[in-house]
Order: structure tokens, then sequence, then C-alpha cells
């Protein structure tokens, strides 16, 4: 069960890191806007 | 006595050196702490921590929406900031305005927030809540204390309930829950016993309508209110207990087991999902995960 959990947990970092880069793009998108 | 004084003032002189060193420290940390807000006028620092907060708000948000399978929301949250960004550049001449933009995101998390209220309350209890190397089980593995005797005697105690269509709901807490509803009950702090919980469930008894919270290896409470599940997705024959049992794991990391009073089935609520029809082995298994730890230390 452990070694299930330690799996899920890499897989979810990974599906982390997509959401991470959407939303530091986000971040500096809005951030090139605002100082337009 | 002309040596002793020699000798005192050489001391004397000493100390200053140190007194004067230690001023000259001082006045150091004090520069530093006089720099600090200097170094926020740099404009690399600025941009870096307006970044860093828009970024964690962004994520925040986007990883509520991801959780709770809005993927649609996300692309729509996407295409609408770069698209208002788009129309703001476009519009925008005048400069100096341009945090007006910030508005439009806000807007956004605003709703969100607001559409996954109850999300985002069983977060901030998970936080909170003890993490489970952390948790003490009282008395772990003593006498009749252990893991496996506790799975055992509750699956005896649902199985007879639902044999004589008893109503039970049993809520398995490894952290703490809300002190609301552990105060809603009557403090019991008893082992685990299959005819405990049974007498606790016989109908017409003073404590048979509210929930048994279990808590490690020890029946922490009994006669409980928890919150009732408002999802509109429930199937209507399931009543009001079965509710309450999926009410109370939207919010809180926990499990509830639910015998109903009608049918006598079985079911297991995790994460604001119910699982219908729980057969001994279903329950066992999830007592082992809820007993996990204990079980570990049982077996080295």
């Amino acid at each position: 069960m452990n070694n299930d959990k330690k799996e899920s947990f890499g897989k979810k970092f990974i599906k982390s890191v997509q959401l991470m880069i959407l939303a530091l793009f986000l971040a500096v998108f809005v951030f090139v806007v605002m100082n337009y | 006595l002309e040596q002793f004084f020699q000798s005192t003032y050489r001391i004397i002189r000493n100390n200053n050196e140190y007194i004067i060193k230690g001023a000259s420290v001082m006045g150091n940390i004090a520069d530093f702490i006089k720099s600090i807000p200097e170094a926020f006028n740099s404009p690399a620092i600025t941009i870096t921590l307006t970044v860093l907060t828009l970024f964690l708000l962004f994520y925040y948000t986007l990883s509520i929406l991801k959780r709770n399978n809005a993927r649609n929301l996300i692309l729509i949250f996407t295409l609408f900031i770069l698209v208002t960004g788009i129309i703001f550049i476009l519009l925008g001449k005048d400069k100096g305005y341009g945090w007006i933009y910030f508005f439009i995101p806000l807007f956004f998390i605003i709703a969100v927030i607001i559409m996954f209220a109850t999300e985002i309350k069983r977060d901030i209890w998970d936080t909170s809540a003890k993490k489970p190397n952390e948790i003490k089980h009282i008395e772990k593995g003593t006498g009749n204390n252990n893991a496996n005797v506790c799975i055992d005697e509750i699956i005896k105690a649902l199985q007879n309930m639902s044999k004589n269509d008893v109503g039970a709901i049993i809520i398995l807490a490894s952290s703490m829950l809300p002190k609301a509803i552990l105060d809603s009950g009557v403090a019991i702090d008893a082992d685990i016993s299959s005819a405990l919980i049974e007498s606790i469930f016989f109908p017409k008894t003073p404590l048979h309508d509210g929930a048994m919270i279990i808590n490690g290896t020890r029946i922490q409470s009994a006669g409980c209110f928890l919150p009732l599940s408002q999802e509109l997705n429930i199937p209507k024959d399931l009543g009001t207990r079965h509710r309450a049992g999926i009410g109370i794991t939207e919010t809180i990391n926990v499990t509830s087991l639910i015998v109903s009073e009608e049918t006598g089935i079985i079911s297991i609520a995790q994460g604001g999902k119910i699982k219908r029809y729980a057969d001994s082995e279903m329950l066992r298994q999830t007592l082992k995960e809820f007993y996990w730890q204990d079980l570990i230390g049982q077996n080295k």
C-alpha cells in the first residue's frame, strides 16, 4: 500500500508540474498586461 | 599595588575593544535592516514578488478546478484571461491604469472560491489536521485493542446490524473532527466491541440516531450530529443517515460506514462518494486502510 501511495505521488507531481507551468504562464501574462 | 592597577587598566582597555567591536556589529545589523525597504525599490524584487503572488493565486485556483473535475473551467479560465488581456491591451492606451486588469482574473477567482467553498473548507481541515504518522492511537496494540481485533469487532457489529435491519452510522476518524461535531454527541472513550456498537445503535435508545465516532482504537463518542450532504445526485432512496454519512466525508478526510435501517445494506462513504452493498471483504479492506499504521507496527 505504501508503494501505491509513492507511485500516485509521483504521478500527481508530474501532473501538478503541468498545472504549475500553466499558472506561471498566466501569472506572467497578467503581469505583462498590468504593466503594459 | 601598581601592578594591580596596571593589570586592571589592561583588562578595561581590552573590554573596551570588545564593546567597540560589538557596537560596530550592531551598526552593521541596523544598516542591514535599514536596507530591506530599499531593496524593495529595486524592480527585480517587485516583479518577482508580483509574479510569484499571481502564480500562487492562479495555481491554487487551477488545482481546485482540476481536483473537482472541472477541466472545462480551466480552459475557460485560460481563454478568459488571454482574451480579456488582449482586449485590454488593444483598448487601453493610457499608462498607469494597468492594475485595473487585475480585477478580471480576481473576479474569476472569487467565483471559483464561491463555487467550491466546500472543497476549500476540506483543504483547510486537511492541512490543519495532523498527518497520519503524527497521530498517536490511544493505547495502541495492547490487550484487546490491537487493530485486527478492532477490525473484526466492527465488521461483526455491522453485519449483525445489517442482518437485523438496525440503522447505524460509524465515522472512522484518524484526525480530530471539528469540536462542534464531537460536542453534539456524548463522549464515550471505550474499547471497540461489537456488543457495545450494537447496543448503542439499538432502536429506541437515546444514542441510536446519531453517528458514532471511532478514533484510532477507541470509540470516542456517539450520538453525534453531522452536516448533511447538499449533493443533488444522491439517489432518492438514500435517507438522512446516508446524507449525513456522505456530508461529513465531503469536508473532512474521514470514512463513514453506514447501515441502512430499511434494507440493511452496508455502505461506505469516502471523499463525498458512496459505495453501496459493501461485503465483509470490502469492509475489511476499508478498515485495513484505516488501521494500516497499526497493522504495519504489528508485522514488524
